[in-house]
């Protein structure tokens, strides 16, 4: 319906969507005729309906409670389960633009259980321009993760040899690891567990091609650049790199900034004629023992390098 | 009673009526579209007509238009604008033993980088990327929005050396060409190289808004140019090939088929003195010699958006009209809104 008298397209679209937000009367049939591309302002079919949805979110202050409330509704219309009675005159259109709607709102607290559901049913299927409407489930459920509860999925949809509902790679898991919370209350935390072991899947995946450093401190610094101004990750990815046991060469290019005396131990490595994982780790937990006995008992880290050197004796340990 | 593509039949009446009235610039520019595009032809407004229910509503000629692009247009290899049978007198190439334009003539495609995130989601699928754009994809963003497409090409581009920038578009066109032998994305809208020279150094805000293109910025924007003859059939374009689109604007009547249609420029002030030609051809190969051959290769990222209002885009391009072609353009569209 026409609403918007003379505004540019992203203002348009923008009183388009929030006067609908707005509407206490609501239903899912004005969200899946948008998602078709029906009864948008006439901008054009170069970008798909949910872009311009997106873009319509308002700026500023208003735009959070604007994004939950848009995902409150998106939710509704998840929970008509749209993948098993198909909606609209093109419902493959009407389910990608939903899901990558979902992937763009990334509202955890709204999406998270009804695309887990989605998931659960296995009935998705086909697709919308070429594009697998699986890979338009995986970005909304990478963009919507609350807890660790899918870490078993992409574990599984990792494994070679079979067919999986939903097919991912190294690069897709080292990014559901980037985006998952350890646990519901420690949201905004990176999961390191799952982080240590999609770098170690990538070290593996790519061990004997040229590009593999340039590769890996790629997605080493992308994880890292998700959390800004965190301290540990010189320690922790080290820690990971005991853990998951990452080869010799990963070990040595683990990006920074970092502390001096995670400096050291990574130097120590390089500088070391040791190739085996076993030697290599213990290389570290000796580099975590003589950092912890350095630090005065003052310093910040002085605490989480004894955590570190505990942790790391452990993992040798249980890998004896 | 409003016409129907510049012919007196009132199927559309109460939908033309409701939009006129709306007040919306946006609605009443897709109107005034429907009423004197006279370019669509009796056989292809039959075929549009397929599309639309009856008692025709303002909801159902909105359906209809994108309907009809999503079926006859954006997802088919050969595209309904290609057909003689329904679009014959807007074919320009193909049409006659002895061509219109000449098949040496250059064109120009200005592609929008940032535009193509759907398409390279599909290249990211595990199934089918290629070793060889791995380096590439490899930051490619999950949730595929504006931002993070953005961030991902400014990654790419900004600041990198000729030789990276010439890799990443080598990428980005192999993809492109990979994806249209599976996929169709029409149409490919084009101008010709003599009418879109003088622009070239203007940059890449100017080269979008030339042709009447509006995204929302950064837009990484690169030039590619090839000729007729590789373009295949050329047509002229119609308001059903550009799909729910106000930016389209019809040309009048007395415009010559050889030069197509006229984008409208999106600049008013200085306004635009004389019409751009506009084709368009179904989605074709692209070398990266379509890019290196304009001085190496053109590419620029746009950062401001377009300030100006539609119906002062819309009036200053009838007013273009009316200077270039005549006083007669009023009694084909009187008004643009």
């Amino acid at each position: 319906m026409p609403v918007n008298k003379d505004a540019e397209p992203v203002a348009g679209t923008r009183i388009v969507v929030t006067a609908w937000l707005a509407k206490e009367d609501w239903n899912s049939k004005q969200l899946t005729d948008w998602l078709q591309g029906y009864d948008l302002p006439a901008f054009g079919h170069s970008d798909e309906p949910y872009l311009w949805l997106l873009r319509g979110i308002p700026e500023a202050d208003e735009r959070y409670p604007a994004k939950k409330e848009f995902a409150r509704r998106v939710a509704a219309l998840l929970n008509e389960q749209p993948d098993v009675k198909p909606t609209g005159k093109r419902p493959e259109q009407v389910l990608y633009n939903l899901l990558m709607l979902c992937a763009g709102l990334s509202c955890s607290n709204e999406l998270a259980d009804p695309l887990f559901n989605l998931l659960q049913r296995h009935a998705l299927q086909g697709k919308w321009r070429g594009i697998d409407l699986r890979t338009a489930l995986k970005a909304a459920l990478i963009s919507n993760q609350r807890d660790l509860r899918l870490l078993p999925f992409w574990e599984d949809a990792l494994r070679d040899g079979e067919q999986r509902f939903l097919t991912i790679d190294e690069y897709d898991f080292v990014e559901a690891a980037r985006l998952m919370p350890p646990s519901a209350v420690e949201r905004g935390s990176p999961a390191l567990d799952p982080i240590g072991k999609a770098l170690k899947i990538v070290t593996e995946r790519w061990e004997h091609e040229d590009t593999r450093g340039e590769i890996f401190i790629s997605l080493a610094k992308k994880v890292i650049d998700t959390y800004p101004g965190r301290r540990m990750w010189g320690r922790d990815l080290l820690l990971q790199a005991v853990q998951q046991e990452w080869p010799k060469w990963a070990i040595e290019i683990i990006p920074g900034p970092y502390p001096e005396y995670i400096s050291r131990i990574i130097q120590n490595v390089r500088n070391s004629p040791f190739v085996t994982a076993r030697s290599v780790n213990g290389l570290i937990t000796h580099g975590f023992v003589e950092s912890e006995s350095k630090l005065p008992r003052e310093h910040p880290d002085a605490h989480s390098m004894e955590e570190a050197h505990k942790a790391s004796v452990k993992f040798l340990c249980v890998g004896a | 009673m409003p016409p129907v593509f510049g012919r007196m039949q009132h199927p559309y009446d109460n939908a033309l009526k409701a939009w006129l009235a709306s007040g919306d610039s946006s609605w009443q520019s897709m109107a005034r579209n429907v009423m004197h595009d006279h370019r669509v032809s009796e056989a292809r407004a039959d075929a549009f007509d397929y599309f639309v229910d009856h008692p025709c509503t303002s909801a159902g000629l909105n359906r209809a238009i994108v309907d009809y692009f999503e079926k006859q247009i954006r997802n088919r290899k050969l595209p309904h604008y290609v057909y003689r049978a329904v679009n014959e007198n807007n074919l320009i190439t193909g049409r006659t033993l002895l061509p219109l334009i000449h098949e040496d003539v250059k064109l120009v495609r200005v592609l929008d980088l940032n535009g193509l995130g759907g398409v390279y989601q599909w290249a990211n699928e595990p199934v089918r990327r290629k070793r060889a754009w791995e380096l590439t994809l490899l930051k490619f963003p999950t949730a595929v929005t504006d931002s993070e497409v953005a961030r991902w090409l400014d990654e790419q581009l900004n600041g990198a050396s000729r030789e990276q920038i010439q890799r990443t578009v080598f990428t980005i066109l192999d993809i492109l060409n990979a994806y249209s032998l599976e996929e169709p994305y029409q149409p490919v809208w084009v101008t010709t190289r003599y009418a879109f020279e003088p622009h070239e150094k203007d940059g890449p805000e100017r080269w979008q808004e030339v042709l009447g293109v509006v995204s929302k910025p950064p837009r990484w924007v690169i030039l590619l140019s090839y000729t007729v003859a590789e373009a295949g059939t050329l047509a002229r374009p119609t308001i059903l090939d550009a799909g729910w689109n106000r930016y389209h604007f019809p040309s009048p009547p007395n415009a010559s088929l050889a030069i197509g249609g006229h984008p409208m420029d999106l600049r008013i002030i200085p306004r635009a003195i004389s019409p751009l030609p506009e084709y368009i051809h179904k989605q074709v190969p692209h070398k990266l010699t379509h890019w290196t051959d304009l001085d190496g290769g053109k590419i620029g990222r746009t950062s401001s958006p377009d300030p100006t209002s539609l119906a002062d885009q819309r009036w200053a391009h009838l007013d273009m009209l009316k200077d270039f072609y005549g006083s007669d353009v009023l009694s084909w569209m009187s008004s643009p809104l």
